[in-house]
């Protein structure tokens, strides 16, 4: 059933935008276009950013995460929690965020005439705003992991810290860096709400330039043929990230190091930057926006009395519970039937692989007559939000050790049962979490409904990316207090639906879902 | 009496090359007795007992329990109970919820069962521990509340799994003969698989060695 | 647990209702396509409604070059039953893709101040230039360009916003009036040496006049807009002012007339509907308000022309390649500009 899905929904128009492209292929335009300067750089950038965000991550991530894991210290656990904020909030409020932040107009802008504007720079930090997070959270989660007798075999056979670090905690935790890496390559590569708003003219990636190619110049061919490169790249990602994440799934050991408190200055400096650099990249933006939206004045909070924007709330809040409902179903269905096979599981990875430009344009030229119908809304809706349920699903099914399955059979309960008694209670802080991560998602969903919405579906997304076009300080002001609203939306469906505080259980933990999304 | 006839089972390698588990492999055990499967670790001795469980199937041969055939019969209604290694407790229920489950299974209400279940632990000396999260036990006091879990269904068979590995030496020892008495004292058919050879002797009134898909007697 | 159960199997009950619902929805409804800035007076819409019967739904589909891909990429279930916004420089695009329907009532059988194409009627026009702040000038004291050709030279670096081609309307009326002011190769030259010189390329008319403009907190003096916004400025100031803050420039080469239309969408619905609507767009009050509601010339002969319209001159003269020129180059001149300007 979720092939049959996915079939539709996802390989449909990929298939539809080849033909398109393929039509109007021939050798020399294809060459032409390989040739032609200009996406090839464009395509280099959109490589190069992606790298850079992965390199960075890891730079920064590495430290703050070991920092994290090795030390106690007051509030360290409230760190941890807030780490997961980024995930919630969406782009397009993201993208306000760094604006907010680095913008023209932004604070660093009216404190130190600090701006960012038309540098690349604005673009990496958005997308280190969410994958710094994802990094850690893996890193850190990998750490905890890293055997304390193989470290103090280490270090009684003669070597120092850092020599024990590099020659057992990294070979350890590297699968994991890996996989969370190459998660973030492929955020960063095929996202768009991002590179939208603040790649500005020259620091766009491929994707825009797809829509662009697209809405703008509907040059179909050349957007087919990119769309297809893309593809191929991000699968070949995907493909890997799905083998890393397999032999990823072994239950937790015991033997956990334990954390000391920092002594000395030393070690406290390390706990306070690691701090530091954590409220720069990722409570900035957020702080920010709050921080603009509070000393905007009364016309900007109008806004959240208009009929536009009332409507605006209800169509998010309909589309995300009708998505969310269906998005549950297929994660689950797709979680149970894609245990065995790599490829199936790399298959809950196409909506990832596949941007949500392309997906969106397929399905507009393939179902014209649905293009602009709610139930082809929902569904693509349905595909973005789904694989965070699938996947977090499937790693929790992963830890669980088959012998837990294998007694229920015997002490008398049927499949069913077993699924009932045994599985969905231990996946079900798992569950949670991933179908806390769909909501979140549906919630900021922007791409999809920027090509197949009608006007009057318009949702809080479509309407703070039509404020942001709009001129003046008030409209921008607008724009900030309608972001605060859907990021408090956001927040209030993960807290809702995954609750504050989990009960723990025991040894057997589902791996937290160390990935994430973009809309 | 469980009977097996002419077992045949092969496990493809992913590397490359067949690994024969049983090839024609025949035995028989006597209600009320156990016996003793010898042989070192990755030979095979799990399987075979998870295919007598149900939880695998055979490539060939028959699996007969009071010449009742059981081959098609899923695990759930063959009445065997199966021990692991790692305890294979379930981290989501206390432990008297763990020694319930079986019950529950066969339809008892909730409140007897757990009842059932607390005058179970009490025959084995752990009822104090009855509301507590499983992973808060010892190693020890694990495979007991396991064996409770276990017994308390009133299996036909009972199939351990290398049950003491997990445990230290001394703990081994204890258990055994603690184990061994209950078993006896509930009359329980049992085969047990195990690398340990004291431990198969002290336990078993017979004792085989899985070689080359076969079962030598040892004695 | 089962609550959740409970809430979801109703969320998905309401979902699905209101699916239905909407499909329903569209029954006397006539569905138009605009651009983003269209605007009439919402008095004059709902009295449009009200004497014919018919609900009237306005669908902004963006830039127009945007708003017409949609119509192509959907022509066989088209989105709308008649399009506003096709301009000189996407008519004939429209026309070869098939998605217009010829409208040959009243209003096309008119004479109109300007032409358009057959079967497309004209509703209004304007003209794409340079806007200049004139208080930024009179205080930094330097001469207002008077060709194309200055704004390349060092006095006036980074002093110039424009929209990027593909994105913007207005943006891709100023490059086709380059060309055809100076000639395709002069015209590369320049825009290479504009690029050199620090022009900013922005992606839409927004971005370039309210975010980079200096009248409004930015850092370009002179923008690519139109020669009506000086009359806007008058318009909307919250003081009453007598002389616009800006002025236009009209440079050789540097202005371009923009004519825009309504037409029918083929395989459109509500016929009728759309057909008044069509004469609708053509009457005296909505060829008076739009004047001052989308900054644009009425092409009703004999309109009455707006008092604060005297602040928007039209240009003496203008450059515009013809349509069909710009049916076949379009695409490559936007795609060399790109390589030229973006890369």
């Amino acid at each position: 059933m979720p092939l049959g899905f996915l079939l539709l929904v996802v390989v449909g128009p990929v298939l539809r935008l080849a033909v398109e492209a393929w039509s109007g292929f021939n050798a020399a335009a294809a060459a032409a276009m390989l040739v032609d300067g200009y996406l090839r750089w464009r395509l280099a950038w959109t490589v190069l950013q992606a790298v850079a965000t992965c390199l960075l991550a890891l730079l920064v991530g590495l430290p703050v995460a070991w920092v994290l894991a090795r030390r106690e210290f007051a509030g360290r656990g409230l760190v941890l929690r807030l780490l997961m904020l980024p995930f919630v909030v969406p782009t397009l409020v993201a993208a306000l965020g760094v604006l907010a932040v680095l913008g023209p107009r932004g604070l660093a802008g009216s404190c130190w005439g600090l701006q960012w504007q038309d540098t690349p720079w604005l673009l990496l930090y958005g997308n280190l705003f969410f994958n710094l997070c994802l990094v850690v959270r893996a890193t850190v989660e990998a750490l905890e992991r890293v055997s304390a007798a193989r470290v103090a075999a280490a270090r009684t056979l003669g070597a120092t810290a850092w020599r024990a670090f590099w020659r057992v905690e990294w070979p350890a935790i590297l699968p994991w860096l890996a996989s969370a890496l190459c998660l973030v390559f492929l955020y960063a590569f095929s996202g768009f709400g991002l590179a939208l708003v603040l790649g500005g003219q020259r620091y766009a990636t491929i994707e825009v330039e797809i829509y662009t190619l697209v809405a703008h110049e509907l040059r179909l061919a050349p957007a087919g043929v990119l769309a297809l490169a893309m593809l191929t790249l991000t699968g070949l990602v995907a493909l890997l990230y799905a083998w890393v994440e397999r032999r990823l799934g072994t239950p937790a050991r015991a033997d956990r190091i334990g954390r000391t408190r920092p002594r000395g200055l030393g070690q406290w400096t390390a706990v306070l930057l690691a701090v530091l650099v954590l409220l720069l990249l990722c409570a900035a933006p957020i702080l920010a926006i709050i921080a603009q939206v509070l000393v905007a004045g009364s016309p900007a909070w109008a806004v959240l009395g208009e009929p536009e924007t009332l409507q605006a709330l209800w169509n998010t809040l309909r589309f995300t519970v009708a998505a969310l409902v269906l998005a549950t179903l297929l994660g689950v269905a797709h979680a149970l039937v894609a245990r065995q096979s790599t490829w199936l599981r790399a298959a809950a990875f196409l909506p990832f692989v596949v941007s949500p430009v392309t997906v969106a344009f397929g399905l507009l030229l393939l179902y014209p007559a649905w293009s602009a119908s709610l139930p082809l809304l929902v569904a693509a809706y349905a595909l973005m939000a789904y694989p965070f349920v699938a996947n977090s699903l499937g790693a929790a099914l992963d830890s669980l050790p088959p012998a837990l399955h294998q007694v229920a059979r015997t002490l008398g309960a049927s499949p069913v049962r077993v699924f009932w008694r045994v599985t969905l209670p231990l996946v079900r802080p798992a569950l949670r979490r991933g179908t806390a991560f769909a909501a979140a998602t549906a919630l900021g969903e922007f791409a999809v409904t920027l090509f197949l919405s009608r006007p009057e579906w318009a949702t809080l997304t479509t309407l703070i990316y039509e404020r942001l076009g709009r001129p003046g300080a008030a409209n921008r002001d607008q724009a900030l207090v309608l972001a605060a609203l859907l990021m408090l939306l956001a927040l209030l469906a993960f807290l809702l639906i995954d609750g504050a505080g989990r009960r723990a259980v025991g040894p057997v933990r589902a791996r937290p879902v160390a990935g994430l999304r973009d809309a | 009496m469980l009977e097996l006839q002419a077992l045949h089972k092969t496990f493809r390698e992913p590397a490359g090359g067949d690994w024969v588990l049983a090839a024609g492999l025949d035995l028989q055990v006597a209600r009320g007795e156990t016996v003793a499967v010898l042989g070192p670790s990755g030979s095979g001795k799990s399987t075979l007992l998870k295919m007598i469980a149900g939880l695998e199937a055979p490539d060939a041969g028959r699996i007969l329990f009071d010449a009742r055939d059981l081959t098609g019969v899923p695990p759930e209604r063959r009445g065997f109970a199966l021990m692991f290694q790692d305890f294979a407790l379930f981290p989501h229920l206390d432990v008297q919820d763990n020694v319930a489950f079986g019950l529950i299974e066969q339809g008892q209400r909730r409140s007897p069962a757990r009842a059932r279940a607390r005058e179970m632990l009490e025959v084995f000396g752990l009822q104090a521990h009855a509301r507590q999260q499983v992973w808060t036990l010892s190693g020890g006091e694990q495979q007991r509340v396991a064996l409770a879990r276990a017994l308390i269904t009133a299996p036909r068979l009972l199939l351990l799994d290398e049950p003491f590995s997990a445990l230290d030496a001394e703990l081994r020892a204890s258990l055994r003969d603690e184990f061994a008495q209950r078993i006896a004292a509930a009359g329980m058919t049992t085969v047990l698989v195990t690398h340990d050879a004291a431990e198969a002797q002290v336990m078993a009134q017979r004792g085989f060695r899985l070689v080359a898909g076969q079962l030598q007697r040892l004695w | 647990m089962q609550r959740r159960i409970f809430s979801f199997l109703a969320a998905t009950l309401l979902g699905t209702g209101l699916a239905a619902a909407s499909l329903n929805a569209s029954a006397q409804e006539l569905r138009v396509l605009v651009h983003g800035s269209f605007s009439l007076p919402k008095p004059l819409l709902a009295k449009f409604e009200t004497d014919t019967g018919v609900k009237l739904s306005v669908i902004k589909g963006g830039d127009a070059g945007e708003m017409l891909n949609k119509l192509i990429l959907t022509r066989a279930q088209p989105i709308a039953d008649v399009v506003f916004g096709i301009d000189n420089a996407l008519v004939v695009k429209a026309q070869a893709a098939e998605v217009l329907d010829a409208y040959s009532g009243p209003a096309a059988q008119r004479a109109s101040v300007v032409p358009l194409a057959t079967g497309v009627v004209p509703v209004d026009y304007g003209f794409v230039t340079l806007n200049y702040d004139r208080a930024w000038f009179a205080k930094s004291g330097l001469a207002l360009p008077r060709s194309l050709e200055d704004l390349t030279q060092p006095a006036y670096r980074n002093l110039l916003a424009v929209q990027n081609p593909a994105t913007s309307s207005p943006g891709h009326a100023f490059l086709l009036s380059t060309i055809a002011g100076l000639g395709e190769q002069a015209a590369f030259d320049w825009w290479a040496r504009m690029r050199a010189n620090g022009v900013k390329v922005t992606k839409g008319w927004s971005e370039a006049y309210y975010t980079e403009f200096t009248r409004n907190g930015g850092t370009r003096p002179m923008v690519v807009s139109y020669a009506s916004s000086p009359a806007a400025e008058v318009f909307y100031s919250k003081e009453k002012i007598t002389e616009p803050p800006t002025g236009s420039l009209s440079l050789k080469g540097g202005v371009f007339r923009q004519v825009e239309g309504v037409a029918l969408v083929r395989g459109g619905q509500q016929r009728d509907a759309a057909n008044r609507f069509i004469e609708f767009m053509r009457s005296a009050p909505v060829q008076e308000a739009l004047q001052t509601s989308m900054w644009m010339y009425a092409a009703e002969p004999r309109t009455a022309r707006h008092e604060v319209m005297r602040h928007a001159v039209e240009p003496a003269s203008y450059d515009n390649p013809t349509t069909d020129q710009i049916a076949a180059r379009g695409a490559d001149w936007v795609n060399r500009w790109t390589g030229v300007v973006l890369k």
